[in-house]
């Protein structure tokens, strides 16, 4: 606990520190207890699931112990086996049903390059000049929000 | 001073409250009081009340029979306080607190030229006074009223709530100092209308 006031010869700490130590409780808002309440029996209402993990069944966190056990397994055999090429039949068979990821990668790589294409044709003072408009407008609503704060809404000193 | 739990006592010590509702009953004044007194905001102090005696719920076997039950909320409730501050200070840094800081940080703490008056009330009825002083407190900035109230109300020293806060222990005594005298200006201020009203 502090030694209060701290320099007694100060009139100002000691008047201070004399009128806030006498000061009471503040009353709670009758309201805060029902609020209270009613967050509490929402929360019990809410399905296992949707509670954090401490607060699941013994046996649904037994299961999900296990099952997360399982998968990690299977994940480091996995890449056990892909890593000593002990199975490039699987792989060709999975690239085989994910060929649809080339095409779409055909795709990408046409939109891409026309919109290059598009970039390069612009010349470079028009680009400039974009940057500078978007810098300017940015730094015009910052100053207009930080003017607007220290007007409405700054704590007054 | 608040840091005596307002249980209910008897000659032979402190009872324990035997459930949630009679538990919450007897802190939550306490707990609104230092939410309140650090955030300046009655409605930001509800929510945070509200979710103190949530975390209270979690642990309430524990402090159901604990002595320090008080001192555990007030200590949740000053750190949520502390935690809300910092991410509202956070948001609006840029365009409020950057200058304030970087001026106060390592400065040595001003003379205040202050003449004190031996008591700021003079006929004014104790609910009135009670009332001027939350006010007063209040309308403090929040970089001045958050050290001045960790200070006289929860006790803590000037290097515990530099270090709570992040900030030096030079710019801690700085702000407590000025937050002393701006308080009294207001209190003294405010005390003198009430007066002249409750006189007329």
């Amino acid at each position: 606990m502090n030694p209060s006031p701290e320099n007694p010869r100060d009139p100002l700490e000691v008047l201070i520190d004399r009128t806030l130590r006498t000061q009471p409780l503040r009353r709670a808002p009758r309201s805060l207890e029902g609020r209270v309440f009613a967050e509490l029996a929402r929360r019990a209402a809410l399905p296992w699931w949707r509670k954090s993990y401490a607060y699941w069944p013994a046996p649904m966190r037994a299961a999900f112990f296990v099952l997360s056990a399982v998968a990690a397994a299977a994940l480091v055999a996995g890449l056990y086996f892909l890593s000593h090429g002990a199975s490039r039949e699987l792989a060709s068979e999975v690239a085989g049903r994910f060929g649809w990821l080339s095409f779409a990668q055909e795709i990408f790589s046409a939109v891409a390059s026309r919109a290059l294409a598009v970039w390069h044709a612009i010349p470079p003072l028009w680009l400039y000049g974009g940057a500078a408009v978007l810098a300017t407008a940015y730094a015009t609503l910052l100053g207009v929000g930080a003017a607007a704060y220290r007007a409405f809404f700054a704590p007054r000193t | 001073m608040n840091d005596d739990p307002p249980v209910q006592t008897s000659p032979s010590g402190v009872i324990s409250p035997t459930d949630f509702a009679t538990f919450m009953r007897n802190y939550q004044d306490m707990v609104f009081s230092t939410a309140a007194r650090l955030t300046g905001n009655e409605t930001q102090a509800e929510d945070i009340s509200q979710e103190v005696f949530l975390k209270a719920h979690q642990h309430f076997a524990m402090l159901v029979a604990s002595p320090t039950a008080g001192g555990w909320l007030k200590t949740v409730a000053t750190n949520l306080s502390l935690n809300h501050l910092s991410r509202y200070r956070n948001r609006w840094r840029f365009f409020s607190e950057l200058r304030r800081d970087d001026a106060g940080a390592e400065s040595e703490a001003p003379e205040v030229d202050f003449a004190a008056p031996d008591t700021f009330f003079g006929g004014v009825d104790a609910d009135e006074r009670r009332s001027l002083v939350e006010r007063a407190l209040d309308e403090l900035p929040a970089h001045q009223r958050v050290p001045l109230v960790l200070y006289h109300f929860e006790d803590l020293p000037y290097d515990e709530i530099a270090k709570k806060l992040g900030v030096s222990l030079a710019k801690v005594k700085t702000d407590i100092l000025r937050a002393r005298a701006a308080l009294a200006k207001i209190i003294q201020r405010a005390g003198s209308t009430a007066h002249e009203a409750f006189n007329n």
